[in-house]
């Protein structure tokens, strides 16, 4: 009831109307009586004309002054948003600039401003983003939670767009919220719903951009390239250093260019090297003279040997006519395995068993008469199977009959390879005549090859890549009926399970399984590599308040009709009893 | 043998009734008046002995007592009791309190026209007169209006002495009723006042008059007005200030030679019998 809702002001004055009709108002049935002088009254002479007599505050008079104050209500579009505790909606920017270290400390300071500035019943959620927002604090938590996430808050996402998480915040603000949007620039796009409190600063930083274990024939190399952006005048003076647990491998001053050109450097590693870690220190040799910190390390596993078992079962004949000798003697990664259920590449002439994790490669012509069919054919270029084959001037006989799956390698309706997916495993079927033809002594055979040999080599037990980036999934393949554990850069357990295992990196460091016994089975490493993260010339500071109220459009905002109901009910009501009551002669105005 | 209802005026059934189921009770006083059924102050011609006196000439031979005579040598005369018929002066409160609701008001007329009846009926000539007013004729009673002085006043007529005065009202009053009585006893062969009240001035609660949330009341009389929720207290309170002002009204008439009779306002028959009846007002016929 305030000058916004002039109805619901204009119908207080009823209040005061309805007193002075009960207080001026001969409004008692009136008794004539012959001795006045008998009751205990103090009598008025009242010839005179009408005089106030006392207020006699009856169910009558109660019962209009609700109704007065009820219409008010009703008429001033009432809500129940006043009464709600404050709901603050904070969505947090969780990239790596924010863990920058004058932004870190002011994004820190920012939430303690929030925090102060709740009172006890008042509720904050905190919403981080990132490719999945996630709720860090609430929905509709306390002060104490944001105190405990704010103390606690590591920001190590490689860049992503903010957008997800404020619609989430959108939705959880809906209905009265404010939502807040903590970062350290101008958001992408102006957004009149939210306010923005910009904790950011521009300064000069140095990120390790690529670092790459190289196998020679003459030991290992390691080639690190380091960029730095700011502005200013001369190089960013930096020193390399290449450890490898307490031992120090290689340390070397840098000087960076400022404009982000990128500076390659070159290691020689000694062979009993084992997990490396690489960081940018100051010139003096410092730890953490650089503004951001996580690109300032990177991590490096040893190179493991991967193998591909393969079990051909394949003929003589066969095998020869195949000329797979000659193609597998040119081949590395692979080693011949004589049980199938062990092998990951199954190379027969006829469909077989396969296991969950097998790649089965049949050759032989289906059914029918043979043709042969020459080059140009219809080929699937995006399976991995087929990457980097032309298969020009191929001739390619095979059987009459037809493949069933999905097609790789076509000529007109005629089905050569397709790709079959048994209820476990997978199979590439040939429909090939190796004596006719020329494929086998095209180029593209070897290639072939090489391709399965590979696509076999994803399925294979260990740790799926080599390198992954802060953000990515880490994933390890083992036995299904071995348990296996992972952990984190911080020992701290991951997911332990048999068959496949997969993690976000969500922090750089080594990735570790363990097997059953706790014996180390592998690493990865997970480095942060974002340059657009690592330029922190355009950051800044500022606030701005939000100009609109935060909506998701939908029907979560909050609705005043039902309330409004309620009340028509209740003045219904009150009317009623007072006419009710009234009518059985009850004293009204 | 004289035909009763021949004679008298047509009357009300429920007055006729009335009047013919009872007389007025005036006990043993001697009245004055012109022949009638009541003893009277002196002697008479009624079989009831009265006196002796000495033999004067010209006295009637036939009242002489001759069996004295004979035992005394002296002649005397036998004085018998004058049967009399009172006059009756009925006093009525015409103010508007007795018109305060239709059946005091009622209840008022018919004992008006219940008491010309019985005067009739004895013979006893009836004087009508309003309190602080004129005289009234008895022959207009069911049209009294009823807007007299609201205050104890005496009529401005003159009374008759020795006459048998009723007084007809509620006796309401603020003021002292002393010198009204003392006015209206002087003279009077006996004093009857007569306190007609509604049920609801009896007792207001019993009556459910009053609205349970209170009530304006507006005094007929003086107009003034006071707002009142009749709870159990402000009962008890007016009954036990109308109580004293009965008691009050009781003591002065008694102390003027009269009697009080206190009646309620109902059907006519109902009131003679409960009220005026049981209290030895009236007697049967």
């Amino acid at each position: 009831m305030t000058i916004t809702a002039p109805l619901g002001l204009l119908a207080l004055a009823a209040l005061p109307a309805v007193v002075a009709l009960h207080l001026f108002r001969d409004r008692l049935p009136e008794r004539r009586v012959a001795g006045l002088f008998l009751f205990p009254v103090t009598a008025v002479d009242s010839r005179s004309g009408r005089r106030r007599v006392p207020l006699v505050c009856s169910p009558s008079f109660w019962l209009e002054c609700a109704l007065a104050l009820l219409l008010a209500a009703w008429l001033s579009g009432p809500s129940l948003d006043a009464l709600r505790p404050r709901h603050l909606v904070l969505v947090l920017d969780d990239t790596a600039s924010m863990g920058a270290r004058g932004t870190s400390s002011r994004a820190r300071q920012v939430l303690r401003e929030f925090g102060d500035g709740l009172a006890a019943v008042d509720r904050v959620t905190v919403i981080r983003t990132g490719p999945v927002p996630t709720v860090a604090v609430g929905p509709r938590g306390d002060a104490g939670q944001l105190a405990a996430f704010r103390e606690g808050w590591q920001p190590r996402q490689p860049g992503h767009a903010a957008t997800s998480a404020l619609d989430l915040g959108r939705q959880l603000a809906a209905g009265g919220g404010e939502l807040w949007f903590v970062t350290d620039g101008e958001p992408a796009a102006p957004q009149h719903d939210l306010g923005v409190r910009a904790c950011g600063a521009p300064a000069a930083n140095a990120a390790l951009t690529n670092v790459r274990r190289e196998p020679r024939a003459d030991g290992a190399r390691l080639r690190v390239t380091v960029t730095a952006r700011g502005d200013g005048e001369g190089a960013v003076a930096r020193t390399l250093r290449v450890g490898d647990g307490d031992r120090e491998l290689a340390r070397a001053p840098v000087a960076l260019p400022r404009d982000g050109a990128a500076v390659e450097l070159e290691v020689r590693l000694p062979v009993d090297a084992g997990r490396l870690r690489v960081e940018l220190l100051g010139a003096a040799g410092a730890a953490g003279a650089d503004e951001l910190a996580i690109d300032d390390v990177a991590f490096v596993a040893p190179i493991t040997a991967s193998e591909v078992a393969v079990c051909d079962q394949l003929s003589p004949a066969q095998r020869r006519a195949l000329r797979l000798d000659e193609v597998f003697a040119a081949l590395t990664g692979w080693r011949a395995e004589a049980a199938p259920a062990l092998a990951q590449l199954l190379v027969r002439d006829a469909p077989g068993e396969v296991l969950d994790g097998q790649l089965e490669v049949v050759i032989a012509p289906t059914a029918g008469r043979r043709g042969g069919y020459a080059s140009p054919f219809v080929v699937d270029r995006a399976h991995p199977a087929l990457a980097g084959a032309a298969l020009d001037g191929v001739t390619w006989a095979a059987g009459g009959g037809d493949l069933a799956g999905q097609v790789l390698v076509a000529s007109g309706d005629k089905v050569l390879l397709a790709e079959q997916f048994p209820p476990t495993g997978r199979r590439l079927w040939f429909d090939l005549d190796a004596a006719a033809g020329n494929l086998t002594r095209a180029p593209d055979w070897p290639i072939l090859w090489a391709n399965t040999l590979e696509l076999a080599g994803r399925d294979a037990p260990g740790w799926q890549g080599r390198r992954v980036r802060v953000g990515d999934e880490v994933a390890w393949r083992g036995p299904r009926d071995g348990v296996v554990t992972l952990r984190g850069p911080d020992g701290d357990e991951l997911l332990r399970g048999p068959g496949a295992l997969a993690a976000i990196a969500d922090r750089p460091g080594f990735y570790t399984a363990y097997d059953a016994a706790g014996g180390p089975l592998g690493a990865i490493a997970a480095d942060f590599v974002d340059a657009a993260e690592s330029d922190l010339r355009q950051r800044c500071t500022f606030d701005r308040a939000p100009s609109a109220t935060p909506s998701d459009g939908g029907g979560a905002a909050s609705d005043p009709r039902p309330l409004r109901r309620w009340l028509a009910l209740l003045l219904l009501l009150t009317a009623l009893a007072d006419w009710w009551y009234l009518s059985r002669g009850g004293r009204g105005a | 043998m004289r035909d009763e209802h021949q004679s008298e005026p047509a009357l009300d059934p429920e007055v006729r009734a009335v009047a013919l189921a009872y007389r007025l009770c005036l006990g043993r006083a001697r009245h004055r008046g012109r022949q009638g059924q009541r003893r009277g102050v002196g002697p008479g011609s009624s079989l009831e002995l009265h006196d002796f006196r000495d033999y004067a000439p010209g006295d009637d031979l036939r009242h002489v007592d001759w069996r004295g005579y004979a035992r005394t040598d002296q002649l005397r005369v036998r004085l018998h009791e004058a049967e009399v018929a009172p006059v009756v002066e009925l006093l009525l409160d015409t103010s508007a309190s007795m018109a305060v609701t239709p059946a005091k008001e009622r209840a008022l007329r018919g004992l008006s026209l219940a008491f010309a009846a019985w005067c009739r009926r004895e013979g006893s000539a009836l004087r009508v007169l309003a309190l602080g007013g004129d005289l009234l004729d008895p022959a207009g009673l069911e049209h009294v209006p009823l807007a007299g002085p609201a205050a104890p006043a005496a009529p401005r007529a003159a009374l008759r002495a020795g006459s048998v005065r009723v007084v007809l009202g509620d006796a309401l009053w603020q003021d002292d009723p002393a010198p009204l009585l003392r006015r209206v006893a002087a003279g009077a062969s006996r004093l009857v006042f007569v306190q007609l009240l509604d049920p609801g001035e009896r007792d207001p609660r019993a009556h459910g008059a009053f609205a349970p949330a209170g009530n304006t009341l507006v005094d007929c009389e003086s107009g003034a007005r006071a707002p009142l929720r009749l709870d159990p207290r402000s009962a008890a309170v007016y009954r036990e200030r109308l109580d004293r002002l009965t008691a009050a009204l009781r003591a002065g008439v008694v102390a003027q030679g009269g009697d009080l009779f206190t009646a309620t306002a109902a059907p006519l028959a109902e009131l003679c019998r409960r009220d005026l009846s049981a209290q030895g007002l009236l007697e049967l016929a």
